[in-house]
């Protein structure tokens, strides 16, 4: 790509939806207002795993006063509903298959009332067995979660293997049963996470109106309004043009604020009692409910020649999917595409097998199914250079991908900046491979990591306006700031002030289609789509100049308000008097853009944590944290340090104290008094470097950047961990009581050799 | 059982009828209408409906509005306006502290509170008085970046 001379891409501006979130005046799910009375929805959740559900009775609810609907399965068509897998009913009716799964909803004037009315709600239940962990459900004896898997309709991504295995996805490279055999060494290890929560600060909250035309209109805190209001039509049984989503500010989604949750009962509430009908989540509710991560076993065995390159790998991983596909199973067919890393292995597979269980349903949580892989994979890259007295950093030098490199799908990998990133983290730390240790029981510890950002079907209206401003419409969620790098890519390609840009999310009535904010690609997509749609703003500018100018449009360029002829700056015209003097004959000024799927690329970085230990207790204090970012081209960087410093929070997260425990199938830890986010306590600074060099695609070469920083956090911990202690963990998180027992281990096996 | 709670919020008076067990958070975003304080757990946990309560931090949904019945409450609403920031709003806009803007409205009432104790924190300090205020979009650093800049921008005023 060339040099590029930019005037407002590059800077940064502060968000465009600033001030209205430091005034407390943004508007997010719980906070939508209508005029007039509102009713408060609750729902009934299963408090089983596993049951057949033989009969509901909601006679007596249907009688207590204060209440005005109350809403069951029977309320909505019976069809199976599902993005990858039809497999889901939206209120359960044969069966529930976790606790939490929805069986009953009720509207009432008060909250009190709504839950009182819960509690006259009898549902009489055959407990089944229940499933708690991926590999005990893949035994030939397991109970099903889903007897009819193989019937059920794929829509995409899923392909059922049977039993409870929902998807299953395999891809290879060369021979890797071969190479072992030809390797100088092989490893073998397996590593395990578990489910995280995505723990945003806003719960789940959403308002709907049955409305006097047949329609509904549906606010809710979601990063998708069009993928939201295609599940809620689906559900409740009726064509996409008679249900509106309008998109709340949303307080956080990380992937957690995609799959369809309560709307549809508040739609069928509100249709039963002719009034709005608002329901948000409790934090317990929430943690039980929601898509968490999935949890990963993986089995990585590689094998490696004298010369320290990897010349065999296969990773076998299962994936705690939960009760219903969602997701996860989308996961479980991209995972085979990226889980070679940074490396270029010649002889690989990759097999990913997606299980039903009887928890919650797991799905997308930034760079879904990257930290768990690359846990596995930078775990190994130190576990074997250690094993064999090589230099890690050596190491991985020798194995990074190169330009083109194919993906496992034959994809070539392309603006493969790794070296780069991977020498940023190294300068801003001072990170020498010789002197991880940093004293007694501290020390260092790098990972390298990347995530491939595709792109998704994006379109988008700019409307110039009669003073030569602009207005870009969306129908986009404005969650990472997109709107203001927008206003950037706008400003930049009119040549016009940031002042004189508005980007606005509109809801699914009033806007093209737009992608959700997710996959690191909204940017990507959309400001591919607005440079696009500013070319045709600029192109019928130019057509209406050629008279005024006596020039043709290809000599023309847009600056300062002004049509102008290249090179001959005295020939001007301005934008406002071309849209005066020729509206009335030609129309107004709009331009389209739009753009379909692109194929995934990787960006990449380098993270370097410093870990003291407390080798009593086990607890890991994070000294110092240095993280790189491949951006392309940083569009808004104070946004993209935001991006970079919060995706290692939630890396730090996953990898020390983060986890959705189960016993029985009964949920554990659903307050963040027992699921532990980090707190202000417990994070260093995180120095953040990004590394810019324009990329083939995207908007002025801009990279997605919003999942891979928490990509390499639990490696990078884990392998600082092994150089403070030697001990090394292989399964996550890492929290106290596992390290001190783990040290613990060490100390008496040593003592006893 | 309904009772009548009248305080002041932002200056402002306010009096509307309550349940024994309507929480303050709850009267704060239904009875008056002020829905800048957050519910992001009702548990005490996550510091999103933070208030100042006669001066001291509280999280208003561990509160009965019974209890502060004739306080003096401020909220994320009373603390600048849209055309007029206050200089620690400011911090946070130039600092890029606040992403999905969630958690902010309790952020920036733990910071003001700080900065009346203690108008020179260091970062630990800073990191302390919010470490009750969790945020999962931002790893601290720009908020804590934040109030310091907004401690600098005072004691500069104050000359
Ligand atoms: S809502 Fe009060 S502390 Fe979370
Ligand atoms: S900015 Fe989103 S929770 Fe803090």
């Amino acid at each position: 790509m060339e040099a590029q001379d930019l005037k407002i891409v590059g800077r940064s501006i502060p968000r465009v939806d600033v001030t209205s979130k430091l005034t407390g005046q943004a508007l997010f799910g719980e906070d939508v207002k209508l005029p007039g009375p509102l009713l408060h929805g609750k729902i009934l959740r299963s408090p089983h795993p596993h049951a057949i559900v033989k009969r509901i009775d909601t006679a007596a609810a249907e009688k207590l006063a204060g209440v005005k609907a109350v809403a069951t399965a029977a309320d909505l068509p019976d069809v199976r509903i599902g993005k990858n897998l039809k497999d889901e009913h939206y209120f359960a009716s044969d069966k529930v298959r976790f606790v939490g799964d929805r069986v009953a909803a009720v509207a009432a004037v008060s909250r009190e009332i709504a839950e009182e009315a819960l509690r006259l709600i009898e549902v009489e239940y055959e407990l089944l067995p229940a499933l708690t962990n991926p590999i005990d459900a893949m035994r030939p004896d397991a109970p099903l979660v889903h007897p009819d898997l193989m019937n059920y309709q794929v829509v995409a991504a899923a392909q059922p293997e049977g039993g409870n295995v929902c998807s299953l996805n395999s891809l290879s490279r060369g021979d890797p049963e071969a190479g072992f055999a030809e390797a100088h060494q092989v490893f073998e290890q397996q590593y395990i996470t578990e489910m995280q929560h995505q723990a945003y600060m806003e719960p789940h909250a959403c308002l709907a109106t049955y409305n006097p035309d047949n329609t509904y209109t549906v606010y809710t805190s979601t990063q998708g309004i069009f993928g939201m209001r295609n599940s809620v039509a689906e559900a409740l049984g009726v064509p996409q043009n008679r249900v509106k989503v309008v998109g709340t500010e949303i307080g956080g989604g990380f992937g957690g604020k995609i799959v369809m949750k309560d709307e549809v009962a508040a739609a069928t509430l509100s249709r039963k009692s002719g009034l709005p009908v608002r329901i948000v989540m409790t934090r317990a509710e929430d943690f039980m409910c929601g898509n968490p991560r999935a949890g990963f076993y993986i089995t990585i065995k590689t094998g490696v020649s004298k010369d320290m390159r990897m010349v065999a790998r296969t990773m076998e991983i299962v994936l705690d999917g939960g009760a219903h596909a969602m997701g996860a199973a989308l996961m479980c067919w991209a995972l085979p595409q990226f889980a070679e890393g940074p490396y270029s292995i010649p002889n690989l597979r990759v097999t990913s097998r997606c299980v039903y269980t009887n928890k919650a349903n797991s799905s997308a949580f930034r760079a879904p199914g990257g930290p768990q892989t690359n846990f596995a994979v930078e775990s190994e890259t130190e576990r074997i250079a250690t094993a064999m007295g090589w230099d890690a950093l050596a190491f991985r030098r020798k194995n990074l991908m190169p330009e083109d490199h194919p993906n496992l799908a034959g994809t070539p990998m392309r603006s493969v900046n790794v070296e780069e990133t991977l020498d940023a983290a190294l300068e801003i730390s001072g990170y020498d491979p010789a002197q991880t240790g940093l004293g007694p029981n501290r020390a260092r510890g790098l990972a390298l990591g990347n995530w491939n950002v595709g792109g998704m079907p994006t379109g988008t209206v700019l409307k110039m306006n009669d003073d030569g401003s602009a207005n870009l419409i969306t129908g986009v969620v404005d969650l990472t700031g997109v709107n203001t790098s927008l206003t950037q890519v706008v400003a930049e390609a009119l040549q016009l002030p940031v002042e004189k840009v508005t980007v606005k999310s509109l809801d699914t009535d009033s806007a093209p289609h737009a992608a959700q904010s997710a996959g690191s690609q909204t940017l990507k997509s959309m400001g591919t789509a607005a440079v696009q749609a500013a070319q045709e703003v600029k192109q019928q500018l130019f057509e209406l100049a050629v008279e005024e100018l006596d020039a043709t449009p290809d000599n023309m360029e847009l600056a300062e308000g002004e049509v102008r002829v290249q090179g001959s700056p005295e020939r001007t015209v301005a934008v406002r008097k071309l849209l005066a003097k020729h509206m009335a004959n030609s129309g107004p000024v709009v331009g389209k853009g739009g753009t379909g799927a692109f194929s995934r690329m990787p960006s990449f970085c380098a993270h370097i944590a410093d870990v003291d230990v407390d080798s009593e207790t086990g607890r890991v204090t994070l000294l110092r944290y240095c993280a790189s970012q491949d951006v392309g081209v940083a569009i808004n960087p104070v946004i993209c340090i935001g991006q970079v410093q919060g995706g290692v929070a939630q890396g730090v997260g996953m990898a020390l104290s983060e986890g959705l425990t189960y016993q029985d199938g009964q949920p554990q830890n659903t307050g963040f008094l027992d699921y532990k986010i980090p707190s202000a306590l417990d994070l260093p600074m995180i120095e953040t470097k990004l590394v810019e060099k324009p990329a083939v695609e995207g908007p002025f070469g801009a990279k997605g950047i919003g999942e891979p920083p928490c990509v390499p956090v639990p490696a990078a911990i884990a392998n600082a961990i092994y150089n403070a202690v030697g001990v090394r963990v292989t399964s996550l998180p890492i929290n106290p009581e596992k390290l001190r027992r783990a040290i613990k281990a060490k100390k008496e096996g040593q003592a006893s050799s | 059982m309904k009772s009548s709670v009248k305080l002041t919020v932002n200056g402002l008076e306010q009096e509307h009828q309550a349940e024994p067990r309507t929480s303050l958070l709850t009267f704060l975003r239904e009875q008056c209408g002020l829905t800048g304080s957050k519910r992001g757990c009702e548990e005490g946990e996550c510091g999103g409906c933070s208030v100042l309560l006669d001066g001291e931090l509280v999280t208003s949904c561990l509160i009965f509005a019974v209890e502060a019945q004739g306080a003096q409450l401020v909220t994320v609403e009373g603390l600048g306006t849209p055309h007029h920031l206050s200089p620690l709003q400011e911090a946070f806009a130039t600092d890029g502290a606040s992403q999905c803007g969630f958690c902010i409205p309790g952020m920036l009432l733990a910071a003001t509170n700080l900065l009346e104790r203690n108008p020179d924190p260091n970062e630990q300090d800073i990191r302390k008085a919010i470490s009750g205020n969790l945020c999962r979009c931002t790893g601290y650093d720009l908020i804590v970046a934040a109030i310091s800049m907004a401690a600098e921008l005072k004691k500069g005023a104050r000359g």
